[in-house]
């Protein structure tokens, strides 16, 4: 009898906890939601590819908002919402390092073109408060978001997460983001 | 929600490399502002007295010529009360030695960059490269962005001043580091007189005053603090007048000219007098107006000029007027940007001859004398950020670097009259427009006729947010000009390009043909 009301009560902490885990996960995607559409006009006048991306953000994080409020969000679910926001963030860690790749501006950035005169010699690509709150918020949902993963899963996507990690790590030690 | 300690490890991994690099820009970025001075350090305003830039002497005179050597050095100055901070100075001092100029006497400047191979704090090589503004010099003395003179180089600049009296300036434009070196001090005035100006009588001397405007911020050492706010621009908590800080100037009771520059790196000034007294603008970047216009305020960009007469006759001994300042929108204003200088109206006795301000000053102005029906051709320029550069028709100085040099935005041909229209698509900053070698009339602003302050010969113009200004103008000369947003920030940031003056019978001028040397391969400054 005991341990019938032990693990009852248990499942209903695991309950509050997830259902807490995802409140926080719904907050937290619907900020960076909310940034990303504070942040498009901005970027569009800067970029009008960079004001689209960020639309296009925008509403993807705030769809996967409206999907956590499902009761039960599916395994799938969740992957792609962890997946996409670390593509978000990695995205969002190359513009303020080494520059999107597909940018019109970015190739001669930094190239020298004649001897010893830069085209550009500077990329001082600043970051503010609020590409910091969103940035910690991705940062947060996807750890949020990695313990709604079934076991093996977790495991998986930990194990990438990690590898990810490194690898940025590693190309910051070599002097490649910078 | 079931992450063990190993998971969260892993994902430790990748949240420290996500953040950590944004992290320590963002740091980097608040630790600048971190070290600027507190407003509690700074000067109160209007408690610094008034200084002139000085001459420059020639170091030697020719029956056609005047030669001047000026060079650029790192030279400790004090700019604000107790404090050294550490400037880049033409011979020594920050504005530069005014240079004064008469029509048809020609001026060779050898300019000697002696400045260090590394700018100490920001890192970079402080190449430059002279642009004398407001004159109509060959393309090879033109200060043209690329045409770089390295530490430890010199160049001969030939400025032949055929032109009508005007203010000009000249200033550092070395491609992509013309706002640090500016900022540092390389700016300093020239004027050109001409005989119409002199016969005038305008007032003269004491009474014909250089204002350069500025604004700087300081780190809590006394050193000048540079700051790009997102490429935006560099603006400045401490606004300077001829190097001073919100200074004060005993004026006696009578007419001044005010030849004012707008020399900072990115700030917009809009004046008016304290007491909201009008007062007249008698000269435009490129000379006089066909008449003093009386205004009340004046909206100044970047690297224009307006000359202006302030009559002080009415005001009782004692009385303090100041110069204020009407932000425009797109500045970042802090405490006491809103006032630049103090007028305080002294007693002592002065001449009379030049206390002058004619109704007329010159109706003929072949500038001012252009229609709009002359025009051969309409060009459009739009200026506006776009894929992370600030561009001109989605060119960068780039483009131009990468063709070689040849790429150019117009081919006007040489005496041609054409309208370009400068359009500014952005409600979120705004572009002061300078062309190289022309003087230009503005057509109108939006449709609307020009302010009154700028109907005269114009080379910049302020192309306000959501403006498009028209602008008529004949191209004398021939070769490889440049034309550029100067704000500074812009303009480092690739906001430059260039028009070729065709002339069918020659071909122009080389802009790169007479590239600076090695101080030791610099022959004798007079043949």
């Amino acid at each position: 009898m005991t341990a019938v009301v032990e693990r009852t009560h248990e499942q209903h902490t695991t309950r509050a906890v997830r259902s807490t885990s995802i409140d926080v996960a719904i907050g937290l995607a619907a900020l960076a939601c909310i940034a990303h559409f504070v942040e498009a006009p901005r970027h569009f006048e800067w970029w009008p590819a960079s004001g689209v991306a960020f639309v296009v953000f925008g509403v993807l994080q705030g769809a996967l908002a409206l999907a956590l409020l499902r009761p039960s969000p599916s395994p799938r679910l969740v992957k792609v919402g962890l997946w996409g926001t670390v593509a978000v963030v990695v995205l969002y860690l190359t513009s303020r390092t080494v520059g999107l790749p597909f940018s019109p501006g970015v190739p001669v950035h930094g190239a020298k073109l004649l001897p010893g005169m830069p085209i550009m010699p500077d990329g001082d690509k600043l970051v503010g408060p609020v590409d910091m709150l969103t940035l910690v918020a991705e940062v947060a949902l996807i750890v949020v978001l990695l313990g709604f993963l079934p076991r093996r899963a977790r495991r998986r996507a930990s194990n990438g997460l990690m590898w990810c990690g490194l690898s940025i790590w590693a190309l910051a030690i070599l002097g490649a983001l910078t | 929600m079931k992450l063990s300690r190993r998971d969260l490890l892993k994902a430790g991994v990748f949240a420290g490399a996500a953040t950590a690099l944004p992290l320590q820009r963002m740091v980097s970025g608040i630790d600048g502002f971190s070290r600027r001075m507190p407003a509690s350090k700074l000067p109160a305003p209007f408690t610094v007295p008034f200084a002139r830039p000085k001459p420059a002497t020639p170091v030697a005179t020719t029956a056609t010529t005047d030669y001047y050597r000026i060079d650029m050095r790192p030279t400790q100055l004090e700019i604000l009360p107790g404090f050294k901070t550490v400037t880049y100075a033409y011979n020594g001092q920050v504005p530069g030695p005014t240079i004064r100029a008469t029509q048809g006497r020609e001026v060779v400047v050898r300019h000697t960059n002696m400045l260090p191979k590394v700018h100490d704090r920001l890192g970079y090589e402080p190449w430059t490269s002279v642009h004398l503004h407001g004159s109509a010099s060959l393309p090879q003395y033109d200060g043209y962005a690329s045409d770089i003179t390295r530490p430890g180089e010199s160049k001969d600049y030939n400025y032949p001043d055929f032109q009508a009296a005007r203010t000009l300036w000249y200033h550092d434009h070395g491609v992509h580091h013309t706002a640090q070196n500016a900022y540092q001090g390389l700016v300093a005035m020239y004027t050109l007189s001409d005989p119409l100006e002199q016969s005038l009588n305008l007032p003269t001397g004491e009474f014909d005053v250089p204002l350069m405007i500025s604004d700087a911020m300081f780190e809590r050492d006394g050193q000048l603090l540079f700051t790009l706010d997102d490429q935006s621009g560099m603006w400045g908590d401490v606004a300077l007048v001829n190097g001073r800080p919100w200074p004060n100037m005993q004026v006696k009771r009578r007419k001044y000219r005010f030849r004012v520059l707008n020399s900072c790196i990115s700030r917009s000034f809009n004046y008016r007098l304290s007491n909201n007294a009008p007062f007249h603008v008698i000269a435009t970047d490129g000379g006089l107006t066909a008449q003093p216009w009386q205004v009340t305020n004046i909206r100044h960009g970047s690297a224009e000029r307006y000359e202006v007469i302030i009559d002080f006759s009415s005001y009782s001994v004692g009385t303090k007027i100041q110069l204020m300042n009407g932000s425009p929108p797109n500045n970042r204003d802090y405490p006491n940007m809103d006032r630049l200088m103090q007028f305080e109206v002294i007693g002592d006795s002065f001449p009379t001859a030049d206390n002058n301000m004619p109704a007329v000053l010159n109706p003929t102005n072949p500038v001012m004398a252009l229609q709009e029906s002359q025009a051969v051709a309409t060009r459009n320029f739009r200026f506006r950020r776009q894929a992370a550069q600030w561009t001109i028709n989605g060119t960068t100085w780039a483009d131009v670097v990468s063709s070689n040099y040849q790429f150019t935005l117009a081919d006007p041909v040489k005496d041609s009259v054409e309208i370009w229209v400068i359009e500014n698509p952005s409600g979120g900053w705004f572009h002061p427009v300078h062309i190289h070698l022309v003087d230009f009339k503005i057509l109108d602003r939006n449709g609307q006729p020009p302010h009154p302050w700028e109907r005269g010969p114009k080379d910049v113009v302020y192309t306000g947010e959501a403006e498009t200004v028209r602008l008529l103008m004949r191209f004398e000369g021939r070769g490889r000009y440049m034309m550029h947003c100067h704000n500074l920030v812009h303009e480092d940031h690739d906001m430059m390009g260039q028009f070729n003056v065709i002339d069918p019978a020659q071909a122009g001028d080389d802009p790169l043909g007479t590239p600076a040397r090695s101080i030791a391969q610099m022959g004798p400054l007079v043949p």
